[in-house]
């Protein structure tokens, strides 16, 4: 049993670990154990056995309208499954599923402009995140290792001896398990894995990795000291489970979940120099054989990251996708206009399109001018669909003047008197409250406060 | 308006303390304050970053055996699906100068018209020793220009701090969503915008617009400890200043995305007296491991008609409309094209979607001011440095050996070029890049290409040449169509965006600031320039008072 929450503490963790606090959710929570709020969180219902969720069914039919849709309309499914997944962001009753979802789709970043035969494989592997996002790393890995998008993506369904691509195999080390604070692994590693991993492909009938023995390089391996023989398809395995095996992948992991939901630190050597809470959290992965959830508790309850600390606590910039979600479902409209995706992609990220393998950067980038002027204008043209809503039926907003409403609908806990002054100054004498309302949410989404978390 | 900004921000910043100030977003001037005259004649430099990793191979090709180095006939057996035939290339001379036994990739028609008019420099061969492989890694060295250690800093921050501009000067400037690291300096102002359309607010300039833009200028005073928070703070007044000046440049004339309209951005505002001095623009698509053939001949394709286009103000028979760039800027602007690293020689893959691995070292193509400009210090056109050794048949090279190390290229930019130092260059001799101008019609600075000059001994010590380049070659021939630049988003209907009621509105506002394409740099992917969605070029109306309409780029 942990110290009861305040209002504040619920504000803060659901702004780092969800969308964004509400009243409602402030109301639920406070004054409620802190563990029992991160056990809502963390503990998700298993997808097998829940009751399916009425945008389940809507991603399946993006899915099959999109399945084998001729080359000309993948900008349409893919504005379709962007809007998809951004509207189950701001409704879902699962907000950690969903911040787990985008961390993979960040950590194991995959673009839509692979030689996709279309936009439904992208589905398939967010789906892959979504269900196994707080489970075992292990079996995540494996799985993304055969994920078609990924097998396409990252060219290993066009690796085949004698000249393996080395693309996945590179990335697999320095990306997906074991960074490079510090490099443990050579080029020779890099060479040997790629040739580890020649002979899959994609089966485009089932839509499945398919092992084609005749494209796989059936010669022995050494991969980071270890010896793979000959083992055809069952190599993926040994090859996963050696990066594993090494000490610095629950580090590179742990480290990975600090920097996506608490703070960014740059060690030159994690091994070293990491974070107490990298090292904690490290720590869980390793005794829990790679259980994510455990983690992400282990993270959620420290109190290094529970409690604000302008040295370490409040470290975070919200990235563009939480933005667009968050303000969304702070004012109840719907991400239902694929015009909304232009100006987030102005803000900086586009979901389905990261800049590189590597994922999006973390932290202050996501404070420069073009990113701030999207952000702004984001919020001025939700705003705009707000006030489209029928009156009778659209969330009541409080008048502009009433900034401490206006703090608790974004849920911040800590509107500095700077800001409010800031804000105020911007009432004109004859603007309308609805001008003016405007101007307060676009304001206050762009202050220090609601951008730092 | 903009006066009682930047005193208001003098106040704030005292407040804030500029030493706190971030890296990434910088801050300090308040941009659009009076630019010192002096500024004019500054000497500019712009960097574009081609990420990813270029084949170099496959930028300046061979052609024939480079004496003792590129043997075509490995080059051809290494590469035997992506190889390109000698006729297909555009020759970087004549014989008797070795040029002729290299040639651009055909796609770089305004490229080599730019060489053979003797304002082009190659260097082969650059890199660094113990190359790294990762994309992440190797991009930090070539940003940073310290392949030793962590980086902190770029090359052009640090050139930045130790050269603070005048008040109110936006110096540093990066095309796209965020400011890299090669900009980032301890001190330095550098700032970041993907286009001149997203550099304005969606709800103009009116009076209630520019209120609202003053709490966020005011949002600066912030006082909290957390040193983020400052940092979300000061970025907010960067913002709206850099919103100030972009609202006095004039808007592009062109449509269409990609280096294209960076180019032309970073073009649009050097050409402002806004103090810019050094541009970064990074374009994303060239990490080649499949299917290269057509992807990079795709990525060059854009990249000569952005390259062409910010100097000629056309590529090909397209014109953009901006004209050739003025001779006062021509004269002093700087191109640098470089890549994280080259690739390898060999292909991998099956033919039909064969691409090349991650390499090592690749070529760096210098673009300088007209041979007749008669500002010092010039260009030396032409090959500079040693082209890697690529083997035999039986044993060709796996990776190419770099030749000339990438902080000499940096060493002579920022010495000959911008006329400053950095110790991190010191052990490092710089590229004979740039000799003092002839006066105008004696010796042989009226002649394209004649510049001819010794380069010292860079990189591995194998010693290096400097050839000149020769204007004999016939452009273009023979060169395949291009396809042309992504065209512009079309016009659609408003869909799920009824209007406003009329007693709200004062104007439906078109929204130039709304009208973004995708950029270049950052927006993620190879093939992702082609696929726009358009969708921003609705007009989206706000229950707000409009903006003035003034600005806005066609709509």
């Amino acid at each position: 049993m942990s110290a009861a929450c305040s209002r504040a503490d619920v504000e803060r963790l659901l702004a780092r670990a969800g969308f964004g606090a509400t009243p409602a959710d402030v109301d639920r929570w406070a004054g409620r154990p802190y563990d029992e709020l991160v056990s809502w969180l963390v503990d998700v219902p298993d997808q097998r056995t829940r009751p399916a969720l009425a945008d389940d069914h809507a991603r399946l039919a993006i899915e099959r309208a999109a399945r084998d849709s001729p080359r000309e309309a993948m900008i349409k499914h893919l504005q379709s499954s962007r809007l998809w997944w951004l509207e189950r962001m701001r409704t879902t009753p699962y907000p950690l599923e969903e911040r787990m979802t985008l961390f993979w789709h960040d950590h194991f970043a995959t673009g839509f402009d692979a030689p996709f035969p279309d936009v439904s494989m992208l589905l398939v592997q967010n789906e892959t995140f979504r269900t196994g996002g707080l489970g075992r790393f292990d079996s995540l890995l494996r799985a993304v290792t055969l994920d078609p998008a990924m097998l396409y993506w990252l060219d290993g369904a066009r690796s085949a001896t004698p000249r393996p691509n080395e693309n996945f195999a590179r990335e697999l080390f320095e990306l997906f398990a074991l960074g490079v604070k510090p490099q443990i692994y050579s080029e020779h590693d890099v060479r040997e894995a790629a040739r580890a991993l020649t002979g899959w492909t994609v089966d485009l009938a089932t839509r499945q990795a398919n092992f084609d023995r005749a494209r796989h390089d059936r010669g022995e391996k050494a991969v980071l000291g270890s010896r793979i023989d000959e083992a055809g398809a069952a190599e993926v395995d040994h090859v996963v489970r050696i990066a594993l095996a090494q000490g610095m992948a629950p580090l590179f992991i742990a480290w990975k979940l600090v920097r996506a939901f608490g703070w960014a630190t740059a060690p030159s050597d994690l091994s070293r120099e990491a974070d107490p809470v990298v090292r904690k959290v490290a720590a869980v992965l390793q005794t829990s054989n790679w259980d994510v959830r455990a983690a992400m508790r282990a993270l959620l309850l420290d109190d290094r990251f529970r409690y604000a600390d302008a040295a370490l606590g409040r470290r975070r910039v919200r990235t563009p996708a939480e933005v667009t979600a968050s303000v969304a479902r702070a004012i109840g409209v719907p991400i239902d206009d694929a015009f909304l995706l232009g100006l987030m992609r102005r803000m900086g990220q586009e979901l389905f399109s990261p800049p590189d393998v590597g994922g999006w950067p973390v932290g202050s980038v996501w404070l420069a001018p073009g990113a701030f002027i999207a952000r702004y204008d984001w919020a001025m043209a939700l705003f705009t669909r707000w006030h489209q809503q029928p009156a009778a039926s659209r969330k009541a907003l409080p008048p502009a003047t009433d900034l401490e409403a206006w703090a608790a609908i974004l849920g911040i806990p800590d509107l500095s008197a700077a800001t409010k002054a800031a804000i105020t100054h911007s009432f004109e004498a004859n603007a309308t409250d609805e001008q003016r309302q405007a101007g307060v949410l676009a304001l206050m989404v762009t202050s220090p406060e609601w951008m730092v978390v | 308006m903009a006066i009682t900004r930047r005193s208001f921000l003098a106040g704030a910043g005292a407040a804030a303390g500029a030493t706190l100030l971030a890296p990434v977003t910088g801050i300090g001037s308040a941009f659009g304050a009076p630019v010192d005259p002096a500024t004019a004649t500054r000497r500019r430099l712009v960097v574009v970053f081609l990420r990813g990793g270029n084949d170099g191979l496959n930028t300046i090709v061979p052609r024939g055996d480079v004496r003792g180095a590129a043997r075509l006939s490995v080059y051809r057996h290494a590469r035997p699906s992506l190889a390109l035939r000698p006729e297909q290339l555009l020759s970087l001379g004549g014989p008797g100068d070795g040029g002729h036994l290299l040639g651009f990739n055909p796609q770089l028609a305004g490229l080599s018209s730019l060489y053979d008019a003797g304002r082009v420099a190659i260097i082969q061969g650059v890199g660094y020793a113990n190359s790294s492989f990762s994309h992440f890694s190797s991009t930090d060295v070539w940003h940073s220009g310290e392949p030793t250690r962590s980086p902190t800093s770029g090359w052009l921050g640090r050139h930045l701090d130790r050269h603070p501009g005048g008040d109110g000067e936006l110096r540093g400037l990066a095309v796209g969503e965020w400011v890299p690291l090669m900009l980032r300096g301890r001190s330095s102002d550098a700032s970041a915008i993907t286009s001149l359309a997203a550099g304005r607010f969606v709800d103009g300039t009116t009076l209630k617009a520019r209120n609202r833009h003053e709490a966020l200028a005011r949002f600066a005073s912030y006082a909290g400890d957390d040193p983020l928070r400052r940092e979300a703070a000061q970025a907010a007044g960067r913002t709206v200043e850099l919103v100030d000046a972009i609202e006095r440049t004039p808007s592009l004339p062109t449509d269409g995305g990609g280096v294209l309209r960076s180019l032309l951005t970073a073009r649009s505002m050097l050409e402002q007296p806004l103090g810019v001095e050094t541009v970064l623009v990074s374009v994303p698509g060239y990490d080649t491991h499949a299917n290269q053939g057509p992807h990079h001949w795709d990525k060059l394709g854009y990249l000569d008609e952005g390259i062409a286009a910010f100097f000629t103000g056309r590529s090909g028979d397209r014109d953009f409309g901006v004209g050739p760039l003025p001779d006062a800027l021509a004269s002093r602007t700087l191109m640098l094209v470089v890549s994280e690293f080259g690739r390898r020689l060999g292909e991998n893959g099956a033919p039909g979607v064969a691409g090349t691995d991650h390499g090592t070292a690749g070529p760096v193509i210098v673009i300088g001011p007209p041979a007749a400009s008669t500002s010092a210090p010039r260009l030396v056109a032409g090959i500079h440095g040693e082209h890697p050794p690529l083997g035999t048949v039986a044993s060709p090279a796996l990776n190419l050996a770099v030749t000339t190390d990438f902080r000499s290229v940096y060493r002579a930019v920022l010495e000959g070029w911008l006329g400053d130092e950095d110790s991190s260059f010191s052990a490092t001799k710089p590229l004979a890049l740039f000799r003092d101008a002839a006066p105008v019609g004696t010796g042989t600075s009226g002649s394209p290409g004649a510049a001819r000059t010794t380069a010292p001994a860079a990189g591995a010590g194998l010693g290096s040449t400097s050839t000149t380049a020769s204007g004999a070659i016939a452009m273009g021939a023979g060169a395949p169509a291009r396809e042309t630049a992504r065209s512009g988003g079309t016009a659609r209907p408003r869909g799920l965006v009824p209007a406003l009621p009329a007693a709200l509105l004062n104007v439906a506002v078109g929204v130039a600031a709304l009208r973004l394409r995708r950029a270049a740099s950052g927006g993620g992917d190879p093939s992702g320039e082609t696929h726009s969605t358009g969708d921003d070029d609705r007009r989206y109306t706000l229950p707000i008072e409009p903006g003035t309409g003034a600005d806005d780029e066609g709509c």
